[in-house]
């Protein structure tokens, strides 16, 4: 479904992203991980078109995405999260969410009914009228990916979307992104959590110093030698 | 499908009625009929300063759609107003155009100098938007100076409209009806926005705008689309005042004082609300009025000492604007008068 083709990305003479080729099966939930620094949101702000690519390309569906301004790749159907979620602090729950529903030619009616359907669908906890910037931390991280899911994607990218919340809510959000995969949302997701990206995932994709050092199934990819050794150190 | 229409008008009247039948609801109502009814007795120059009040609250409204809706920082509004009041000035006297004629070039004009200046710098990130059209309105000052032959120089110009118009105008209880209806259509436009596509896509700008192009927001066409409107709107009140004036100048026009005072009523007032910019011209207008013509002559710059004042006792005490800061007022109005059904 998505595909980088040599993808890097240099800064000055910090090579971020390196010669990397990877692709994105449709359907599925595919984990990146990898150490801090690897390169991974560099990677997420390459496809989505927040940084150009000092070379390779990007293809989504057979077409080049690879020059694509970020609201046109968000149009063409790949939606993103933010490590650091960007809630619109002055507006309400809704109408963070309306924002990203009021696609092409959606009245307003039809945008706040849909925002508030998709809130439902992340499960938000909480009233849905009060201004984001009120929010706590597990509601700010639900807030993120609804409104990424308002804009009607087939590709989600959640960088990190269960960092910082503890055990019982990170299970509640594994269901919620599970259930959005069942939808029929293909997943990319940076995590650090081990055991949702290894729970979650179909494949799984490490990077190490702005290469991808293996992919392969979870099992695979938690017996690899280099991966253990990256992780873990020698 | 006309059963699926009758349910949604009827719930717009019962918004309405529910609206009108809160406390602050009806109150509201009631000034804007006190409001209608002022001309029975108030004076000639009180209504004066109510035609000022809606002229200035005009731009101010449009100041607030780039500046407080969107955040952009436009400190050149007043070189629409320029192109507004310049355009009736010189077609209406020196080519024998209509008024309306008039007023829609300085419309478009207006629009096309926005597009040309929000291109460029919308594109880029930072202070260069501020900048640049703080460089608009000084070079277009030059300009009308300049080409003083065309523009009639640093006397400015006089404005002779045509009698009927003439006539209404100079009538002050007539002329308080007309500005006062089209400041009311300006702040329904404002209201309008607010809760439209562009307005929702203004706000994400404003609040973050990489979270804005991550939802699919092409940010700088709908910063380019409010900075138009904003112009638009503020060329109509130049084209208003130079009919109701009779007379443009490039100082009083091509001005960066009144660049600015868009911004500090609307930041007084509230930024990003719909009453913001209304209740911050209410609030500064008069007084501006006060001390240049009642404490007058010498006394006239003292005005920019009582707006020092005023903005830091703002800033200090309501960051956020009056509308903000007195929101409680509402409450309590609502919370102790009793509600009619």
């Amino acid at each position: 479904m998505l595909k980088t083709e040599n993808l890097t990305k240099r800064f000055g003479s910090v090579v971020a992203v390196d010669d990397v080729s990877i692709e994105i099966p449709e359907g599925e939930i595919t984990g990146l991980i990898g150490p801090n620094g690897a390169g991974k949101t560099t990677l997420f702000n390459l496809i989505t078109g927040f940084y150009t690519p000092s070379n390779g390309t990007v293809t989504y569906k057979g077409e080049d995405i690879t020059n694509l301004a970020p609201h046109e790749i968000s149009k063409k159907g790949v939606s993103r999260t933010f490590q650091v979620p960007k809630p619109l602090n002055q507006l309400s729950v809704t109408e963070n969410v309306v924002v990203g529903a009021l696609g092409e030619g959606k009245g307003r009616q039809a945008a706040m009914e849909k925002a508030n359907d998709t809130l439902d669908r992340v499960n938000f906890q909480g009233d849905y009228s009060m201004t984001a910037n009120s929010l706590n931390v597990g509601q700010l991280k639900r807030l993120e990916i609804a409104k990424a899911v308002a804009t009607d994607p087939d590709l989600l990218m959640l960088d990190e979307a269960v960092a910082g919340l503890n055990p019982d809510e990170r299970g509640k959000l594994v269901n919620v992104i599970e259930k959005l995969n069942d939808q029929g949302i293909t997943i990319l997701m940076v995590e650090h959590v081990m055991e949702v990206v290894m729970g979650l995932s179909n494949r799984v994709i490490v990077l190490d110093e702005g290469k991808v050092l293996t992919e392969g199934t979870p099992k695979e990819v938690q017996n690899d030698d280099e991966v253990i050794e990256v992780y873990l150190g020698t | 499908m006309s059963q699926k229409q009758q349910t949604s008008t009827d719930s717009i009247a019962g918004k309405i009625t529910k609206a009108v039948g809160k406390p602050s609801g009806y109150l509201s109502l009631l000034v804007f009929l006190v409001a209608l009814a002022l001309p029975l007795f108030a004076t000639n120059y009180i209504l004066h300063i109510l035609i000022l009040v809606f002229i200035t609250g005009i731009g101010a409204i449009a100041w607030n759609i780039i500046g407080g809706y969107g955040g952009q920082f436009a400190l050149g509004n007043a070189v629409f107003y320029g192109f507004g009041a310049y355009s009736v000035a010189l077609l209406v006297n020196n080519y024998g155009q209509s008024f309306f004629v008039a007023l829609a070039v300085g419309i478009i004009l207006s629009v096309l100098l926005a597009v040309l200046v929000g291109y460029p710098t919308f594109t880029l990130s930072g202070h260069y938007f501020a900048l640049a059209t703080i460089a608009v309105v000084e070079g277009m000052l030059y300009l009308v100076l300049f080409f003083g032959d065309f523009t009639g120089g640093a006397i400015g110009q006089s404005v002779t409209p045509a009698s009927w118009l003439a006539d209404l105008v100079g009538n002050r209880v007539i002329a308080f009806y007309i500005f006062f209806a089209i400041f009311g259509l300006c702040i329904l436009i404002s209201t309008w926005v607010r809760y439209s596509k562009l307005g929702y896509y203004l706000l994400a700008i404003r609040e973050d705008q990489d979270a804005a192009a991550a939802l699919g927001v092409n940010t700088t066409r709908y910063k380019i689309y409010g900075f138009a409107l904003s112009a638009a709107m503020t060329a109509l009140a130049g084209g208003m005042y130079a009919v109701y004036g009779t007379y443009v100048s490039p100082s009083g026009a091509f001005s960066l004082d009144l660049s600015i005072q868009y911004a500090l009523i609307t930041l007084i007032g509230g930024m990003g609300t719909i009453i913001g910019p209304i209740v911050g011209t209410l609030f500064m207008v008069p007084i501006q009025q006060y001390v240049t013509t009642v404490l007058g002559g010498n006394l006239g710059s003292l005005a920019y000492i009582g707006y020092g004042v005023i903005l830091i006792v703002v800033i200090i005490y309501a960051p956020e604007g009056l509308v903000t800061r007195l929101s409680f007022v509402r409450e309590w109005i609502d919370n102790t008068l009793p509600e009619v059904k």
